[in-house]
C-alpha cells in the first residue's frame, strides 16, 4: 500500500515539476522527430515505465523497491524530458536482460547486449567517449617526449638513468596509464551521491540525493545475503561501465545506466530496513531532499539543465512576438550551435530563406536591415576574458539597433560574447 | 635468512628514496615547511619560537599554531647538518620510513603468505603519496605515522583474548604523540577509540551490545589518559588553539548552506532553517565520504590541490591499480562485517575521515593521510581477492607486473617529475637560488625593498639566511594578531614589503630591490649606480630579480 502510495506521489509531483518547468525541446528530441515536445516526452516515459517494468521482472522480490528507488531520482525525471534515445536504450536493454534471464543467463547474450548499447550510444550523441581519445598510439608517444624534455629541461634536478626512465616512459605504457586514468573516473561517489553540493559545481542532474548514500552503504553490507542472481549484479555493474566509458557527452549521461547497479544494492537495504524505525529518518530526508530538489529546480532550471535550448527557446518566442513576417534578413547567431532545427520546430514551413545562421560581428561586418538573435558581444564585439561593455545596450541602440528582448543567462556558454543574449531589429 | 634479507633490501631501498636528494627535489620549499624549519632553529638557538613564545607546543607561526612536535624533532638534525632543505625535511623522511613497520605487521596480519605479503608491503611502500609526502616536512605525514603505529597497537590489544596492558600503553604513546603533531588527530584519535571499544557495527549486526567491563574499563582508560596527556595544548593557548577551526570550518564559508535563490524564496524560517540542515547534512557526509572516494584518491585532482605542495602529478594519493582494488576491498570488507579486523579498518578509515568532515575544503589530501594505511590494507584485501578467486593465476601476475611498472613510474615521477609541476604560488622558486647572492649583496645597502605575490614570503628570508632568531623575535609585538587573514609579511631590519614602482623609487640611494618576475632592464639602466641580477629556479631562467642602486 505505501509503495503504491509513495509511487503515485513521486510520479505526481515529477510530472508537474516537468510541466512547470515547460523546458524547451533538445536537440536530441529534434533530430528524432520535428512534433510536439511534449508527445515525445510522453513516449519516452513511457519507454522508462516499461524498462523499470522489465528490470523489476528481473530482479523479482527487490522490483518494487527498485523502481522506487529509481523513481526518486532526478536523472530519471531528466532523461523522459530531454533524452529519448536513452529512454529507448533502458527499455531496448532491460527488455535484452530480462530475456538473458529466462534464457539461463548465457554470457553470448551480454555480448549482444553490449553490441546494442554501443549502437545506441553511437547514435545518440556525436561527441566521442573521453575513452576512445586515450587510445592513441601516437597521443601517447607524444606525451612521453613531452615529459621527457620537460624533465632534461629542468635546471635542477635528480638525473635517472635513462634505461630506468624508459621503463615506464615508453609510448605502450602511457597508453596504459591514460586508459586506467580513464577508467578510475568510473567509481565516482561525489558524481553519483553529491550531485546538490558537488565540489566542482559540474553542471550535471544528481544521480541520487545524498542522504540515499547512507542505503547505499548499507545495501553493500546486506548483499551478501542477497536472493538475487550473481550473475545479475556483475552484468548490470558491466553494463553501466560499459555505457560509462562507450558514452559522451554530459556526465550523468554517462552514469545514466549506471544507475541500475546503484538502485539494485540500494533497493536490497530498502526491501531489508523499510519497517526498522531507526532508517525512517533516511527514508525521510529522502523524500524531503526530492521535494527541496523538485522545489530548487523549478527556482533554477538554467542552473541544472543545458542553457543552450533555453536560450534557443528565448530567441525564437521574442521573435514571434515581434512583426517578423515582414523582415527580409532573420540572422540568429550559431556561436552555441546550428539553430535550424528550432527555427523549423519554432516557426515550421516558415522558417524560409530570409533565416540565417551563422554568427555575426557587427564592429567588424556592418549589419543589413532585419532581426539579430544573438549574445551581447555579437553586437559590441567580443573580450576574451568574457568582459563585455556594461554599456552594450546603449552601444547597440547608437548603431542603429533596437533591443526587442534581452536576458541574462546564468552560465558562460559563450566564453567571450557575455552573459546576456538579445533579439535585436536593425533599422 | 633469505626473507630477512629480503625485507632489509626493501627497507634500505625506501630509505634510500626517501632521505637521498631532500636539498633538491623537491626543488625548493614551500612556505609551511620553511616555518617549521625555522621554527626549530629557533627553538635551538633561543628555546623560543620567533615570536619568542618559550618552548610552545604549538608554533604560532602564520597565526594557524602548528603544532611543534615536528619543530623539536628537527631540533637535533638542524644541529647537525644546519638549517637547510635537507635537514628541514628529513623528520619527515624518517617519520614515512618509520610507518612502513606497522604498515608491515598490518599486512603481514591480514595476507597469511609471507612471500605475497612481503610483496605487498614493497608495493604498498611507494605508493605515491608514502614517497611524496615523506619527500616534504609536512607535520600530517609525521602524525600519520604516529597514527599507525597507534593503531597497530590498538588493533593488537582488540584481536588479543587478554588484553595486553603494554600494548595499550604503547598505543596511548603513539596516539599522543600523533595530537601533538597534527591537529586532524585530535579529532580523530578519540574517535577511533570510542568506536573501537562500542563496536557500533556488530551491535547493529549481531544485535548485541557486546561491551564488557575489562574493554569497557581498558579502552575508558586509554581515552582519559590520551586526554589528559593532551590537554596540555588546549591549555597553552586557550581559545587562539582553535584559530585554525576558524580559518578551516565548514560552518563559516558556506553558511546558510541551501542556495540562496532557493532560501530566498522560503516564506518561513523553519522552512529556511530545514533546508539549511538539509545541505549542511549533504555537505558533512559528503566530505566524510570524499576521504576514501576512489577517484578523490587516484585521479581526480581539485583545484585547492593543484599547484600546492600536496600535488602529486598524475596521480591523487594512491596509484591508479590500487583504486580499482580499493573499490573491490570495500565491498569485501562491507561484505565481511562480522569480523573484528575488518570492523576495525572501517573504524579506522571513519575516525580518520572524520577531521576533514568539518572543514571548508572538499576533500583535503593532508587530512586524508591519517586514514591511509586503513585503506591501503582494504585496497590489499581486494587484490587478495583478485589472486585468490580469479579462476587464471596469470591475472594475478599480470597484475604483479603491471604494479612493479607503476612503482617505475611513481619513483621517476616523483624523483625526475614533479619539479616540472609543482613550481606554484605555494613552492616558489628564486628565494633559495638568490638569497644566498643577496646575502652578499646587502650589507652595501641601506634597505631592501621586496615585492613578492607569494604569501608570506618573509619566511624564505629568514630561512635561507638562517636569520638570527633573536633579532627576528623583537618585532613580534608589531606583527599581525592572529585571525587577520592575508599577507602576514611585516618589515623588519633592513626588509621592507612593498611594491615595486620604479618610476618613484628610481631616487632612492644605497637600495636593494627584490622582485619576482620580470623587469624593465632599460629603464633601470638608465639610472646610474645600478645592477641587475637575474635569478633561475628549477624550471625557468628567469624567475626573480635583484636591483641594485648604490
Amino acid at each position: 500500500m505505501i509503495w503504491y502510495v509513495l509511487m503515485i506521489f513521486v510520479w505526481i509531483s515529477w510530472l508537474v515539476v516537468g510541466w512547470k518547468i515547460n523546458y524547451p525541446p533538445t536537440i536530441e528530441q529534434l533530430n528524432l522527430i520535428m512534433i510536439n515536445v511534449w508527445f515525445m516526452r510522453i513516449v519516452s516515459l513511457l519507454c522508462i515505465c516499461l524498462s523499470l517494468f522489465f528490470l523489476s521482472k528481473v530482479v523479482k522480490v527487490q522490483g518494487k523497491w527498485l523502481v522506487l528507488v529509481l523513481s526518486i531520482s532526478p536523472v530519471v525525471w531528466g532523461l523522459w524530458m530531454c533524452h529519448p534515445i536513452i529512454c529507448l536504450e533502458w527499455l531496448v536493454i532491460a527488455f535484452l536482460i530480462w530475456n538473458w534471464q529466462k534464457a539461463g543467463y548465457g554470457w553470448r547474450w551480454i555480448v549482444f547486449i553490449l553490441g546494442i548499447v554501443l549502437a545506441f550510444n553511437l547514435w545518440q550523441t556525436k561527441e566521442r567517449s573521453p575513452f576512445f581519445y586515450q587510445l592513441s598510439l601516437r597521443d601517447a608517444q607524444r606525451q612521453v617526449i613531452e615529459r621527457l624534455s620537460a624533465e632534461d629541461g629542468l635546471r635542477d634536478k635528480v638525473s635517472m638513468p635513462l634505461f630506468i626512465r624508459r621503463i615506464s616512459y615508453n609510448k605502450f605504457y602511457f597508453l596504459f596509464k591514460n586508459v586506467i586514468q580513464e577508467v578510475i573516473k568510473y567509481p565516482d561517489l561525489e558524481t553519483w551521491f553529491f550531485g546538490e553540493t558537488h565540489p566542482l559545481q559540474q553542471k550535471a542532474l544528481p544521480l541520487f540525493l545524498w542522504p540515499v548514500v547512507f542505503l547505499f552503504g548499507l545495501g553493500l553490507i546486506i548483499t551478501r545475503k542477497s536472493t538475487i542472481e550473481w550473475r545479475v549484479y556483475v552484468v548490470f555493474l558491466v553494463l553501466g561501465f560499459f555505457h560509462f566509458i562507450t558514452s559522451g557527452g554530459e556526465i550523468w549521461i554517462r552514469f545514466s545506466m549506471t544507475m541500475w547497479i546503484l538502485a539494485l544494492i540500494i533497493s536490497e537495504a530498502v526491501r531489508s530496513s523499510y519497517k526498522k524505525w531507526i532508517i525512517w529518518p533516511v527514508y525521510l530526508i529522502s523524500f524531503y531532499g526530492l521535494a527541496l530538489w523538485q522545489n530548487d529546480i523549478l527556482k533554477r532550471p538554467d542552473y541544472w539543465l543545458d542553457n543552450r535550448p533555453l536560450v534557443f527557446q528565448f530567441w525564437y518566442e521574442s521573435l514571434k512576438n515581434c512583426d517578423w513576417k515582414s523582415a527580409t534578413k532573420i540572422q540568429v547567431s550559431s556561436v552555441v550551435g546550428d539553430t535550424s532545427l528550432y527555427c523549423r520546430y519554432y516557426f515550421g514551413k516558415s522558417c524560409d530563406d530570409r533565416f540565417m545562421f551563422s554568427g555575426f560581428s557587427w564592429n567588424e561586418v556592418k549589419p543589413d536591415k532585419g532581426y539579430y538573435l544573438g549574445f551581447a558581444g555579437e553586437y559590441v564585439g567580443s573580450e576574451i576574458k568574457n568582459n563585455i561593455d556594461r554599456n552594450w545596450m546603449s552601444l547597440t541602440e547608437g548603431a542603429g539597433g533596437q533591443i526587442i528582448d534581452k536576458k541574462i543567462i546564468r552560465d558562460n556558454i559563450a566564453y567571450g560574447f557575455g552573459n546576456e543574449v538579445a533579439v535585436v531589429r536593425k533599422y | 635468512m633469505f626473507y630477512r634479507i629480503i625485507l632489509t633490501i626493501i627497507f634500505v631501498f625506501n630509505v634510500i628514496l626517501r632521505v637521498g636528494w631532500l636539498e633538491n627535489q623537491p626543488s625548493s620549499m614551500n612556505f609551511d615547511e620553511a616555518a617549521l624549519g625555522y621554527n626549530a632553529y629557533s627553538l635551538l638557538k633561543t628555546s623560543r619560537d620567533e615570536y619568542g613564545n618559550f618552548m610552545p607546543l604549538s608554533l604560532r607561526s602564520f597565526n594557524d599554531f602548528k603544532p611543534a612536535l615536528y619543530a623539536y624533532l628537527s631540533i637535533p638534525v638542524i644541529k647537525i647538518l644546519g638549517l637547510n632543505q635537507t635537514s628541514t625535511r628529513l623528520v619527515s623522511a624518517l617519520a614515512g620510513v618509520v610507518a612502513l613497520i606497522p604498515l608491515f605487521w598490518f599486512i603481514r596480519y591480514f595476507v597469511k603468505q609471507k612471500w605475497l605479503a612481503i610483496f605487498f608491503w614493497f608495493i604498498i611502500s611507494l605508493e605515491p603519496w608514502r614517497l611524496h609526502y615523506s619527500r616534504t616536512a609536512f607535520e600530517s605525514n609525521l602524525s600519520a605515522c604516529f597514527f599507525a603505529w597507534g593503531a597497530w597497537y590498538l588493533f593488537e590489544s582488540i584481536i588479543a583474548k587478554k588484553i595486553p596492558v603494554k600494548k595499550l600503553l604503547m598505543s596511548i604513546v603513539s596516539m599522543v604523540l600523533a595530537i601533538y603533531s597534527y591537529h586532524g588527530a585530535r579529532l580523530a584519535v578519540p574517535i577511533l577509540i570510542f568506536l573501537t571499544i562500542i563496536d557500533p557495527i556488530e551491535w547493529f549486526i549481531v544485535k548485541r551490545f557486546n561491551l564488557t567491563k575489562k574493554i569497557f574499563w581498558s579502552t575508558g582508560l586509554t581515552i582519559v589518559i590520551v586526554g589528559i596527556l593532551s590537554l596540555p595544548i588546549f591549555l597553552e593557548n586557550g581559545n587562539l588553539i582553535l584559530t585554525r577551526l576558524k580559518q578551516e570550518n565548514l560552518i563559516a564559508r558556506y553558511s546558510p548552506f541551501a542556495p540562496t535563490e532557493l532560501i530566498e524564496s522560503m516564506k518561513f524560517d523553519v522552512a529556511r532553517l530545514a533546508a539549511s540542515g538539509y545541505y549542511f547534512g549533504s555537505m558533512v557526509s559528503g566530505r566524510l565520504l570524499s576521504s576514501f572516494s576512489p577517484v578523490n584518491l587516484t585521479s581526480r585532482i581539485y583545484h585547492w590541490v593543484k599547484g600546492s605542495d600536496q600535488y602529486i602529478p598524475q596521480f591523487g594519493l594512491l596509484g591508479w591499480l590500487e583504486g580499482i582494488l580499493l573499490v573491490i576491498g570495500i565491498v569485501v570488507i562491507l561484505r565481511e562485517l562480522d569480523y573484528k579486523k575488518y570492523r576495525f579498518l572501517v573504524y579506522w578509515i571513519v575516525a580518520g575521515s572524520a577531521p576533514a568532515a568539518m572543514t571548508w575544503t572538499w576533500f583535503h589530501p593532508l587530512r586524508a593521510l591519517n586514514i591511509m594505511p586503513a585503506l591501503e590494507m582494504v585496497a590489499i584485501i581486494g587484490s587478495i581477492t583478485i589472486f585468490y578467486k580469479s579462476i587464471y593465476k596469470w591475472v594475478g601476475v599480470f597484475v604483479a607486473g603491471l604494479w612493479v611498472l607503476q612503482i617505475i613510474f611513481v619513483i621517476n615521477n616523483e624523483l625526475g617529475y614533479s619539479n616540472v609541476e609543482i613550481h606554484g604560488e605555494y613552492q616558489p622558486g628564486g628565494f633559495k637560488e638568490g638569497i644566498p647572492l643577496l646575502e652578499k649583496l646587502q650589507k652595501n645597502y641601506d634597505q631592501i625593498l621586496i615585492d613578492s605575490p607569494h604569501a608570506q614570503s618573509y619566511i624564505f628570508f629568514l630561512f635561507y639566511q638562517a636569520y638570527p632568531p633573536e633579532e627576528i623575535q623583537k618585532y613580534a609585538s608589531i606583527r599581525p594578531q592572529p585571525g587577520i587573514g592575508g599577507d602576514l609579511s611585516f618589515d623588519f631590519d633592513k626588509y621592507i614589503f612593498t611594491k615595486y614602482d620604479w618610476p618613484n623609487q628610481k631616487d632612492y640611494k644605497k637600495t636593494l630591490w627584490w622582485v619576482i618576475g620580470e623587469v624593465k632592464e632599460s629603464e633601470i639602466y638608465r639610472e646610474t649606480g645600478t645592477n641587475i641580477y637575474r635569478i633561475g629556479n628549477a624550471v625557468r631562467d628567469h624567475e626573480a630579480t635583484i636591483i641594485t642602486k648604490d
